[in-house]
C-alpha cells in the first residue's frame, strides 16, 4: 500500500468536501488514524501537500467544467439552450464549491501552486474559446479562418467568460442568502449571454458581418423566467 | 532645498523617527506600483532607504505592517483614478464615442498601473490586516459600480422607488462582478496574450454593454417592467 498516495487522497477529499481552511495536518492524520507527526514521513511539509492536493482537485474541477461546455444538446444563440447552460454552470458551482474556493485562492499564488492552477485555467480558456468559435461559425455559417488579431481576441473573450464563474462562485461563496444575489443560475446564466453577447459583437464587426440584434436566432435573450 | 534650511510653517514638524516611518511607507508604496507584491522586501526598502536591512524594523513593526499600508497608499490611488474616470461629471453615457473613451481611458490605467491591478489580484485572499484592507478597497470598488448602474438605471427606466431586498441583493451583485470583469481585463492588459490597447478596449466596451444589457434585463424582468429597448448610440450599434 503507498502511504504517500493514501496521505494526498486523504488531502483531496478534505480540500473537495470542505475547502482550504480544513487542510491541516491535524485533519490528514485524523482521517487517516494516525498521528500528526507520522504524515510527515510520506510527505516533506503541508505546503507540499497543499499544492499536490489543491492542483488534484483543480484538475478536476477543470475536467466537470470541461464535460459542462462539451455537453451535446449546446446551442448556444437559443435562449432555451443557454438557460439549460446557465443552470448546468450553476449546478457545478454548487456541488464544487470548495474547489473553486481552492482555485480562487490561489490562482495568483507566486509558486508552483499558481502556476499549475494557471495552467489548468488556460486549458479551461482554450476550451471555452473553442466552443464559442465553433457555436459562432455554425450560426453565422462562417468558414473563413480568423487572423491572429481575431484569435488573440476570442481567446480574451473566452478568459473572461472564465472569470466570470469563478466571480460568481466566490459570490455565492460569500453570501449568507440561501438564494445568493437573487439566484445563482440566474446571476451566471445571465452573464454567461452577456459574454456571448459580447463576443459576438466584436466577431461579427471584426468578420465585417452585421451586427446581431437581440431578436436574432444567434443572440436570442434567454427567457429569465426559467430562471 | 533640504528639509532643514528653512524653519517649519504650518503644523509642528514630524519627529525624525515618524519621517523614517513614513519615508518606509513611500519607498515600499514606490516599489509596489513599480514592481508590485514581489518587489516589496525589506532588502528592497533598507536599500533604497541607505540604511541595512535590520534597521527598517526600528521603523515598522514588520514587513506584513509595510506592506499593509503601502498597498493601502497605492490602493487608494488606484480607486480614486476610477472614481475620476467612472463619476466624471461631464461623462454622457448615450452621446457617441463617451463610452468608447471611457474604455480607453480604463485600459490606460490598466497599463500604467499594472503594478497596482496585480497587487490587489495577489493580495486580496490573504489572512490579516493586509487582506482585509484590499478586500474593503474592492468593495469601494464595486460599490462606484454600483452607483453608475443605479444612476443610470433610474435615467434609462424612470423608476424611482427604493429596490426591494431581493433586487437590491441582485444588483449588487451585478457590480460585484462588473467591478472584478474589470479587474480581469487588467489581467490580459499586462499578460503576454498579445493583444493590443485598442483591441482590448473594444473587449471592455463590448463587455460593459453587454453587462449593462444583462443588468436592464435582470432589473427589469425582478421589477415586473417590461423588457427593456435596446437604442445604444454609445456601443456604434443599434440594437
Amino acid at each position: 500500500m503507498n502511504r504517500r498516495q493514501d496521505v494526498i487522497d486523504v488531502a483531496v477529499s478534505l480540500l473537495r468536501e470542505s475547502g482550504p481552511a480544513v487542510l491541516t495536518s491535524s485533519n490528514v492524520a485524523t482521517r487517516l488514524g494516525v498521528t500528526q507527526p507520522a504524515i510527515y514521513r510520506h510527505i516533506r511539509d503541508m505546503d507540499e501537500l497543499t499544492t499536490l492536493a489543491s492542483e488534484a482537485v483543480v484538475a478536476e474541477l477543470t475536467v466537470a467544467m470541461m464535460e459542462a461546455l462539451a455537453a451535446p444538446e449546446t446551442r448556444w444563440g437559443d435562449g432555451t439552450h443557454l438557460t439549460q447552460f446557465g443552470r448546468r454552470i450553476s449546478e457545478l458551482i454548487a456541488t464544487r464549491m470548495p474547489s473553486f474556493e481552492v482555485l480562487d485562492r490561489w490562482r495568483f499564488d507566486d509558486g508552483e501552486l499558481g502556476a499549475g492552477i494557471r495552467v489548468l485555467l488556460a486549458l479551461g480558456r482554450d476550451a471555452i474559446a473553442g466552443v464559442l468559435e465553433e457555436q459562432w461559425r455554425r450560426n453565422f455559417e462562417y468558414g473563413e479562418p480568423f487572423d491572429d488579431a481575431t484569435q488573440r481576441a476570442q481567446l480574451a473573450h473566452a478568459q473572461l467568460i472564465e472569470d466570470d464563474v469563478i466571480i460568481v462562485s466566490r459570490i455565492i461563496r460569500e453570501s449568507t442568502d440561501p438564494e445568493p444575489a437573487g439566484g445563482a443560475a440566474r446571476l451566471i446564466g445571465l452573464r454567461i449571454f452577456g459574454g456571448w453577447y459580447a463576443y459576438n459583437h466584436d466577431m461579427t464587426r471584426r468578420c465585417g458581418l452585421p451586427t446581431p440584434t437581440l431578436d436574432d436566432d444567434t443572440l436570442r435573450v434567454p427567457d429569465l423566467s426559467d430562471w | 532645498m533640504s528639509p532643514d534650511a528653512s524653519p517649519p510653517a504650518g503644523p509642528a514638524r514630524r519627529r525624525p523617527r515618524d519621517e523614517r516611518r513614513a519615508q518606509a511607507i513611500a519607498q515600499a508604496a514606490d516599489l509596489l506600483r513599480h514592481g508590485g507584491p514581489a518587489a516589496l522586501t525589506s532588502v528592497a526598502v533598507a536599500e533604497r532607504m541607505g540604511v541595512s536591512q535590520s534597521a527598517i524594523y526600528r521603523h515598522i513593526k514588520n514587513i506584513d505592517e509595510l506592506a499593509t499600508l503601502a498597498s493601502k497608499v497605492v490602493v487608494d490611488d488606484l480607486i480614486s483614478v476610477l472614481r475620476s474616470i467612472l463619476l466624471a461629471p461631464d461623462i454622457e453615457w448615450r452621446e457617441d464615442g463617451a463610452m468608447i473613451r471611457m474604455c480607453r481611458s480604463l485600459i490606460d490605467s490598466m497599463i500604467d498601473q499594472a503594478q497596482t491591478f496585480a497587487t490587489i489580484d495577489h493580495w486580496q485572499n490573504v489572512d490579516g490586516d493586509l487582506g482585509v484592507g484590499i478586500r474593503n478597497a474592492i468593495e469601494s470598488g464595486s460599490g462606484l459600480v454600483a452607483i453608475v448602474l443605479e444612476t443610470q438605471y433610474r435615467q434609462v427606466v424612470r423608476h424611482h422607488t427604493a429596490f426591494p431586498t431581493a433586487e437590491r441583493a441582485a444588483h449588487d451583485a451585478h457590480a460585484r462582478v462588473l467591478f472584478a470583469d474589470g479587474f480581469a481585463v487588467a489581467r490580459l492588459a499586462r499578460s503576454d496574450s498579445g493583444i493590443d490597447r485598442d483591441a482590448l478596449a473594444d473587449v471592455l466596451r463590448y463587455r460593459i454593454v453587454a453587462g449593462w444589457v444583462t443588468y436592464l434585463l435582470d432589473m427589469n424582468h425582478r421589477l415586473g417592467l417590461k423588457a427593456p429597448r435596446f437604442k445604444f448610440r454609445y456601443d456604434g450599434t443599434d440594437d
